[in-house]
C-alpha cells in the first residue's frame, strides 16, 4: 500500500488491515482444532517421524486451514455482515478488503500444499488440497446456502486433518485413520446444530438453511440426539483398534456417558423452555462438545506414550 | 482525530504489520533450513534411479 492509498483510506475514514486482522481472517479456533487432531494422529500413526518434519508439516496444515477460513470468508462476506456473532470479522467489518481475503486465501492454499508435499509426501499434499478445496468450494459454496444437510457433508473437510496427519507419518491411510475421521464427522453435526438452536435469528436473517430453521428445533434436537448415539460405538471400535489402548477405553466410557447425558437433556427440552433460560443447556452443550473431543484425541496419544513406554499393547496383551 | 494523525495512525499500523510479515518470513527460513538439514541427513534414502544399477538398488545387498 503506498502514501496515497493511505491518505485515501483516510479520507473514506477507512482503517487498514492489521496483523490481527488477518490472524483473524485465518479462523484460528478451526485452525487450532486442525492442528490438534492432526498432530495427534502423527504421534499415534506407526512410522518413524521426525519432530521438525512433523512440526514443519503441522505449521502448513495449520496455514492451509487458515487458508480455507479465509476464503470462506470472502465467500461469504454478506452473510458475515448479517450475523452478529460473524459481522465483527474483518472483511465485513470493512479493515480487510473482500478481494485480499481472496488472494491471502488463494495463495496461502498454494503455498501449504506445495510446501507439505515437499517436507512430508505427495499424498499428505494432495489431502490437504482436498480439504481445502472441500470446505470452500463443496460446503461453502455449494452447500452452505443451499440444503439443511449443509454441515453433515460439509463436516467432511473438518475430519480429515487427522488422516493428513497419518499420512504425514506413515505415508497411507488405513482403516484406523478413516476412524478417526468417522469421529469428528459424527461429533460436528450435535456440536453445530446446538450452536444453530441459540442462534437461529441469525441464521434466519442471514438466509442459511440451517436444520432448525428448515425442519424445526424439535426436528433438530431428535437428529442430535441420533448423531450422538452413532457416535458412541466409533469410540469403542476405536478403543479395541490398534491405536486404542486403557487411556483412551476410560476417556470413551466417561466422555461419552456425560456426552449422551448432555444430549439427552438437550433432547429433553422445548424450546420456549430454552428461551426462557436463554439456552443454558445447549450452550453448554456446544462447549463440553469441545472438551469432548479434545479428550477423546488426548487419551488417543497418552495411549501411544503408554505403549511407547511399556512396550505393551493393554488391550490386545501383545507385545509390540 | 485530524486527517494527519489518521494518516500518522494508519502508517504506524502498516509498519506493525510489515514488522509481523518480515518476522515470519524469517520463521520460515529457519524452517526450510532445518527441514533440508533433515532430509540430508538421511541421505540414503534420497538415492533415486539413476539408470545405472548399483549395489544399493538390490534388495538382497540391503
Amino acid at each position: 500500500m503506498t502514501d496515497k492509498s493511505l491518505q485515501s483510506a483516510a479520507l473514506q475514514n477507512r482503517t487498514i488491515a492489521g496483523f490481527d486482522d488477518i490472524m483473524v481472517l485465518l479462523k484460528p479456533r478451526v485452525m487450532s482444532l486442525a492442528v490438534f487432531t492432526s498432530a495427534v494422529a502423527m504421534v499415534i500413526a506407526p512410522g518413524p517421524l521426525h519432530p521438525v518434519i512433523a512440526l514443519a508439516s503441522i505449521l502448513y496444515i495449520a496455514i492451509g486451514a487458515g487458508a480455507a477460513g479465509a476464503l470462506n470468508m470472502w465467500w461469504d462476506c454478506d452473510i458475515d455482515y448479517q450475523m452478529r456473532r460473524t459481522r465483527s470479522r474483518p472483511v465485513p467489518g470493512k479493515r480487510l478488503d473482500r478481494q485480499d481475503a481472496f488472494q491471502i486465501g488463494m495463495w496461502l492454499s498454494g503455498f501449504s500444499v506445495v510446501m507439505l508435499a515437499l517436507t512430508a509426501n505427495l499424498l499428505a499434499g494432495l489431502l490437504l488440497a482436498l480439504t481445502i478445496f472441500y470446505y470452500v468450494v463443496v460446503y461453502t459454496i455449494f452447500l452452505k446456502r443451499r440444503t439443511s444437510q449443509n454441515i453433515v457433508i460439509g463436516g467432511a473437510a473438518g475430519a480429515l486433518p487427522p488422516v493428513i496427519g497419518w499420512a504425514v507419518s506413515a505415508g497411507s491411510m488405513p482403516l484406523e485413520a478413516w476412524l478417526l475421521f468417522l469421529i469428528i464427522f459424527l461429533w460436528t453435526p450435535p456440536h453445530f446444530w446446538a450452536l444453530a438452536l441459540y442462534s437461529a435469528d441469525d441464521y434466519r436473517r442471514a438466509g442459511v438453511p440451517v436444520l432448525n430453521i428448515t425442519h424445526g428445533d424439535r426436528a433438530t434436537r431428535r437428529q442430535i440426539l441420533l448423531y450422538s448415539l452413532s457416535l458412541a460405538p466409533v469410540s469403542a471400535v476405536i478403543a479395541v483398534s490398534s491405536v486404542g489402548g486403557p487411556v483412551f477405553a476410560v476417556a470413551a466410557i466417561v466422555m461419552n456417558g456425560e456426552f449422551l447425558r448432555r444430549v439427552w437433556l438437550l433432547w429433553r427440552r422445548e424450546q420456549e423452555v430454552a428461551k426462557t433460560d436463554r439456552f443454558l443447556v445447549e450452550r453448554k452443550f456446544f462447549r463440553f462438545s469441545l472438551f469432548y473431543l479434545f479428550v477423546l484425541f488426548l487419551a488417543l496419544a497418552a495411549d501411544k506414550v503408554l505403549l511407547m513406554a511399556t512396550g505393551i499393547h493393554f488391550l490386545t496383551s501383545g507385545s509390540i | 482525530m485530524t486527517r494527519d494523525q489518521e494518516t500518522s495512525h494508519l502508517h504506524m499500523r502498516r509498519a506493525k504489520r510489515n514488522i509481523a510479515v518480515g518476522w515470519i518470513l524469517a520463521a520460515f527460513v529457519v524452517v526450510v533450513f532445518a527441514v533440508t538439514v533433515v532430509k540430508l541427513a538421511d541421505g540414503q534414502a534420497m538415492q533415486a534411479f539413476d539408470h545405472s544399477l548399483r549395489p544399493s538398488l538390490l534388495e538382497s545387498a540391503q
